[in-house]
């Protein structure tokens, strides 16, 4: 991570923005490059529970139907 | 007052860029999924529910459009939600980092030519509404292709004028008519319910299903999978907008699944019970002239406000490319809508077989999914450099060559084709292998195996695009 000078040394004109939307963007880079990201990642137990829902209503379903028609 | 005044398209173009902190996202959970709800309980149910109505019976349609839906819908917000959330970026930067910067422009022009097949088919739905309405008050028939023809130009007209006044407009045509679409769905099932009794709509038949019921379930799984892909251009631009990962994250699964199948549920019975695919002939054999009548000026506004907010996302994208830059708004718009103008010659050929869209949507966004879902979590672990993202130049890491990531350009490309292997999406001329894993699994595995081999073999070895 680094301050909002650094970012700007490295990143002035390379955009392709604005004067004034650049120095806003390199605000932005310098504050989530601080925290690693704006918000907290999703846990672990909801990718758990994604791939739960995945089985459950997608592949349970492909399969009851393939048991039913084949 | 010139047009640009009231509305600068440049500097939303490039505010629509910045990376969104915490202190201005502004969805929670709850309205979030209010939010995405409402977009997925739209005028396109009617028409997915119509698609599936031609192979499979209104409980078959169900399951499949659960099934398709959830598995599409979670590996389609895994790879958009997670990296568009933690950043505070939309779909198109993230592109930068496996795509390049160039090969995210051009996908975007691509993705250009999909959403001109909705606002075409949409646009139909306006024309063919208004002769419904014409036909039933006055009782003279309309015939020939000429009426039609002009009544979808003008709704396309109206479209790029609504379009051409900016978000102020289209906020609040989406305010008063989202909610009223919601009714209508609602109000159509409680009416067919009601008036044709629910066991006619469990028994009514598919109205042209191919010979074995394993095929039609997985067509009607495959094209309910193309409706869950089908969000992808949309998604980064809503995710980074919400206040934390959960918030973006499972609202999606009630809005984009449930709530869009209950929708599609209405397209689809509807369909059963008339005979047709065409939502404009269904509102006023259901509904009566009153209601019927009433149903299809919601939908036509309800359309055209959902078509200009999909030509105002793609034309804003495209003012963050060089060459429509300094162009005016009326003039990018306008770029965008000549394809559409065009197509509306030949409307009744892609609004009749409107699953094309569908299918097409599963050839071009299921190796995408699966090209960023292997870059971000597998190559790049969640981390993604935002300096390089908004590096433009020869020095960002994401530079890969000039601009492009050869090697997932190479997998998307050689996807296509290994798609029709399995099913043409317009024909729906199929191989044995399809009754097995179907096309969208077929074109999704190879791109996930493909891009990270030759990842690991080309990028990472040649150290090009900045992966540790």
């Amino acid at each position: 991570m680094g301050s909002v000078e650094e970012i700007r040394n490295e990143l002035k004109g390379k955009t392709g923005m604005e004067e004034s939307v650049e120095n806003d963007l390199f605000d932005s880079i310098a504050e989530i490059e601080k925290k690693d990201g704006v918000i907290a990642p999703l846990p672990k137990k909801d990718y758990l529970l994604a791939i739960a829902c995945g089985i459950l209503f997608g592949v349970t379903i492909v399969v009851f139907q393939a048991f039913l028609y084949l | 007052m010139t047009i640009q005044k009231e509305f600068d398209a440049n500097r939303e173009a490039q505010f629509d860029v910045l990376p969104v902190l915490g202190k201005d996202r502004i969805y929670g959970f709850l309205n979030y999924t209010y939010v995405i709800t409402g977009f997925a309980l739209a005028t396109w149910c009617f028409m997915i529910g119509g698609s599936l109505s031609l192979f499979v019976g209104f409980k078959t349609a169900i399951l499949a459009s659960i099934s398709g839906n959830m598995i599409a819908v979670l590996l389609m917000i895994t790879t958009t939600m997670i990296p568009s959330s933690k950043y505070g970026i939309d779909n198109y930067t993230v592109g930068g980092s496996f795509l390049g910067h160039n090969g995210t422009k051009a996908l975007m022009i691509l993705l250009a030519i999909i959403q001109a097949c909705w606002i075409i088919v949409f646009s139909s739905m306006v024309g063919r509404a208004v002769i419904q309405i014409f036909i039933n008050l006055t009782g003279v028939e309309v015939k020939g292709k000429v009426p039609l023809l002009i009544l979808s130009l003008l709704a396309a007209f109206a479209v790029w004028g609504i379009t051409l006044k900016g978000p102020k407009l289209m906020g609040k045509l989406n305010t008063i008519f989202a909610p009223v679409v919601v009714l209508i769905i609602i109000g159509s099932i409680l009416i067919m319910g009601k008036k044709f009794g629910f066991d006619m709509i469990f028994n009514a038949q598919p109205l042209a299903p191919f010979e074995s019921k394993w095929l039609n379930f997985l067509i009607a799984f495959e094209l309910s999978l193309g409706a869950g892909f089908s969000w992808w251009p949309n998604m980064g631009g809503l995710g980074r907008l919400c206040k934390n990962s959960r918030a973006a994250y499972w609202p999606n699964i009630l809005g984009l699944v449930f709530a869009a199948t209950l929708g599609t549920a209405a397209g689809v019975a509807a369909a059963l019970l008339i005979g047709t695919t065409d939502p404009s002939t269904w509102m006023i054999p259901i509904g009566g002239i009153l209601l019927g009548i009433i149903a299809l000026i919601s939908l036509s506004m309800a359309n055209l406000t959902a078509c200009s907010i999909i030509t105002y996302n793609i034309c804003l994208g495209f003012k963050q490319i060089k060459f429509f830059y300094k162009k005016e708004w009326i003039t990018v718009t306008g770029i965008f809508m000549i394809p559409v103008l065009i197509g509306m010659f030949f409307s009744t050929a892609l609004y009749d077989k409107f699953y094309i869209i569908l299918g097409l949507a599963c050839t071009i966004y299921s190796p995408i999914i699966a090209i960023q879902f292997v870059d971000y979590f597998i190559f790049r672990k969640q981390d993604l450099d935002l300096r390089a993202l908004y590096n433009k130049t020869e020095d960002s890491k994401y530079r890969f060559w000039k601009g492009f990531n050869l090697v997932a350009i190479f997998v998307f490309i050689t996807a296509i084709p290994v798609y029709y292997l399995f099913l043409d999406p317009v024909t729906l001329e199929y191989t044995n292998a399809f009754q097995y894993i179907t096309a969208t699994g077929g074109a999704t595995l190879y791109s996930l195996i493909v891009y990270y081999f030759l990842g690991k073999l080309i990028l990472f070895k040649k150290k090009i695009g900045g992966y540790q």
